[in-house]
């Protein structure tokens, strides 16, 4: 066996905190290491080239690479040994900054746990054995689960590119919370506008089928081939799916969770939704006295939402505006935490405002008691620390995003992850937003985080880019990590096939034994856990693997 | 007196790829700090944790063994994790007629709980440690 170990210093990262020299040292000792090498950054170019010209000059079979999580840079180390025909799969990556050279200070200590780590990696890697990517046919079209923009901006860019479009929608009728709103800011056009315009086009289109009134029952395959079940009000219908935007939005926030503030109580309490739809309906005097809170259900984490809702700040601008258009001599207050007028243009808006006559008042409201003559508000100047109490005869909640009622119920039937606060979690925030964890599910808009109109037909087309830059190949390799059964040991217990969820062991009545039948294994290995013969394997993770890499971790050296 | 060495425990933990792992490494994104000790091996689903990797670990001079998967309903592979809470417990019990149960722990941390995932095994380190170093 020829392994090379490739230690990488990370620039500073990695070096500041572990000894990379004496790693490098330490490594050529083991008879089975041909090659130890620190270098400064292993995923440049001339780092790349080193690896490359190793494994050409050495006939390398392992190759060993220390450095960030696997996370990240995975198919670019893979690409490295593709290219000198050594198969992907007998690479091995070390996190030695992520959990190593970042978590500790003592370069001593953390020199010894690198060692251990590289250890694990060198011993599990000599039971690597190659593995063929599998690949599989891609059927060229989405679901995209939503209606709202960024579904239809989604669903649009999709059936435009050629694939073949289901549009799922839980309402009567398309367009979400967007349709409700009279005019979206900054361009102050009506959002039925927005969405009939896009709903216009897309019924236009002969290969969209547009489903309303319609929910996902059951969801089920792999990528490239999901069937999805769709309850619609003509009965069941099932399709195969390529792949997935899940776009289905947020709830707003309840009020009622807040007890103090009356709402529900006194028609004189609105939130600003209800600000819109009312309209001229509004009975209020010909100099009214309005409030309006910032933050409602938003950065508050006694009812478990501490996150900023982003859109809240700018509806109550536009509540406050709007109010101050209609009556010139009303008076109006905006009760604020701090003001995030984040998107472009907010800040002037929030200024504008303010010249507008506005006060801005930064307070802390405890409780909102209505009486016959004015709603009142108690609550603290946090500015002056000072208590007060002010009469008013309209308050408006500017109400933040929740997420949305039916999260938990799709990311246990397409089998994705939630954030802590229960909105949809993307694989990495920053390098993988769109995607989850899952190959072909893509998330888009709110549903994965408060964001405004803009900022969700943005996310909805580039989840359908990314999807349809998956699709449009035509096939896809999936992971060869799947269980595999040695017939000759195999007992025929049956007690994997009772444990498998994805219902991929099969018993052969004849033979007595099973088998696994590989498009439907997930690959998580309990299987390989259960078996009381050491029968059935999970490639990629064998027994040996995991026992010698525990012994790395904790025999004498 | 002579003071005594304080002795470091070594503690192996099995991280689920789909949850602890990814909390793991941002942990390490955030520079959180823990105890050199812990070190991880990954694996797919925590219910790929074999109980005799627990025992090896435990023979082969493991001071303590934790197993870290996604909360119960939220398994990337639907219900892995639930075998692996009654395995966990049931290998406690067994672990227990040896006096060797308070070496092993089962706990929950999602890809996002970076934090959650320092405070458990730092929790587990010290109280290991002080264990450690009061015979």
């Amino acid at each position: 066996m020829k392994t090379g170990i490739f230690i990488c210093h990370c620039g500073h990262n990695i070096k500041h905190t572990v000894d990379v020299k004496r790693l490098s040292e330490y490594f050529k000792k083991y008879p089975q290491v041909t090659v130890s090498e620190d270098y400064p950054f292993v995923c440049s170019e001339p780092g790349q080239d080193m690896i490359t010209e190793s494994i050409e000059k050495h006939g390398l079979d392992r190759v060993i690479i220390a450095s960030c999580a696997p996370s990240l840079h995975g198919e670019l180390f893979k690409d490295l040994l593709r290219k000198k025909d050594v198969n992907p799969f007998l690479l091995r990556r070390v996190s030695i900054r992520e959990h190593c050279s970042w978590v500790g200070d003592d370069i001593d200590r953390n020199t010894e746990k690198a060692k251990r780590l590289i250890l694990s990696g060198l011993y599990g890697a000599a039971h690597y054995v190659p593995l063929e990517e599998k690949q599989v046919e891609v059927n060229k079209s989405a679901l995209v689960i939503g209606g709202g923009v960024s579904g239809l901006s989604a669903a649009l860019f999709l059936s435009k590119m050629g694939m073949h479009v289901y549009l799922v929608e839980m309402g009567e009728e398309l367009g979400g919370h967007v349709r409700e709103l009279k005019s979206v800011w900054p361009s102050r056009v009506s959002g039925a506008g927005i969405v009939e315009e896009m709903e216009k086009e897309l019924k236009a289109r002969s290969n969209v089928e547009i489903f309303t009134s319609t929910k996902l029952s059951n969801f089920e395959g792999f990528f490239g081939n999901y069937t999805a079940t769709l309850d619609t009000p003509a009965g069941e219908k099932k399709i195969t799916v390529g792949g997935v935007v899940l776009s289905i939005g947020f709830s707003p926030f309840d009020p009622h969770i807040k007890p103090e503030l009356g709402y529900g109580r006194d028609p004189r309490i609105v939130t600003t939704l209800d600000l819109e739809k009312a309209g001229d309906s509004l009975n209020l005097p010909d100099k009214p006295r309005v409030a309006v809170l910032h933050c409602i259900g938003s950065r508050d984490e006694q009812i478990g939402r501490p996150y900023c809702s982003r859109i809240c700040c700018i509806n109550a601008l536009r509540a406050s505006e709007a109010i101050k258009e209609k009556y010139n001599d009303s008076y109006v207050e905006s009760f604020y935490m701090d003001v995030r007028a984040h998107p472009r243009g907010g800040e002037e808006f929030f200024e504008d405002t303010q010249e507008k006559g506005v006060l801005f008042t930064r307070a802390n409201i405890g409780e909102i008691i209505p009486t016959p003559a004015g709603v009142v508000l108690r609550g603290e100047d946090t500015l002056l620390g000072e208590t007060f109490e002010r009469e008013f005869d309209l308050v408006v909640l500017s109400i933040g995003m929740s997420p949305p009622e039916t999260s938990k119920e799709m990311a246990t039937l397409l089998k994705i992850s939630l954030d802590k606060d229960k909105f949809f979690l993307e694989a990495h925030i920053k390098l993988r937003p769109f995607d989850t964890a899952v190959k072909g599910i893509f998330i888009a808009g709110s549903c994965s985080g408060p964001k405004d109109v803009e900022e969700s037909i943005n996310h909805g087309r580039a989840s359908a880019l990314k999807l349809y830059g998956f699709l449009n190949l035509g096939y896809a390799f999936v992971d060869p990590f799947i269980s595999i059964v040695d017939p000759k040991r195999c007992s025929g217990c049956r007690m994997c096939e009772q444990a498998c969820v994805a219902k991929a062991i099969k018993f052969d009545e004849e033979k007595r034994v099973v088998h696994v039948e590989e498009a439907a294994c997930m690959g998580c290995g309990l299987c390989n856990a259960t078996c009381p013969s050491s029968a059935i394997s999970l490639k990629g993770y064998v027994d040996s693997i995991i026992d010698d890499e525990i012994s790395a971790l904790l025999e004498a050296i | 007196m002579e003071e005594k060495m304080e002795k470091n425990p070594e503690i192996v933990g099995f991280a689920c790829s789909f949850c602890t792992f990814k909390a793991s490494e941002m942990a390490g994104s955030l520079r959180m700090k823990y105890p050199d000790g812990v070190k991880l091996i990954q694996v797919p689903c925590s219910s790929r944790v074999d109980p005799a990797f627990i025992i090896k670990a435990i023979f082969e001079g493991a001071d303590g063994v934790f197993v870290a998967g996604c909360h119960p309903g939220d398994c990337h592979f639907i219900k892995g994790n639930y075998y692996t809470r009654r395995k966990i417990a049931a290998l406690k019990e067994q672990l227990d007629a040896f006096g060797l149960k308070d070496k092993l722990r089962l706990f929950w941390v999602s890809a996002a709980e970076a934090r959650r995932f320092v405070e458990k095994v730092t929790q587990m380190y010290n109280e290991i440690k002080e264990k450690k170093n009061a015979r």
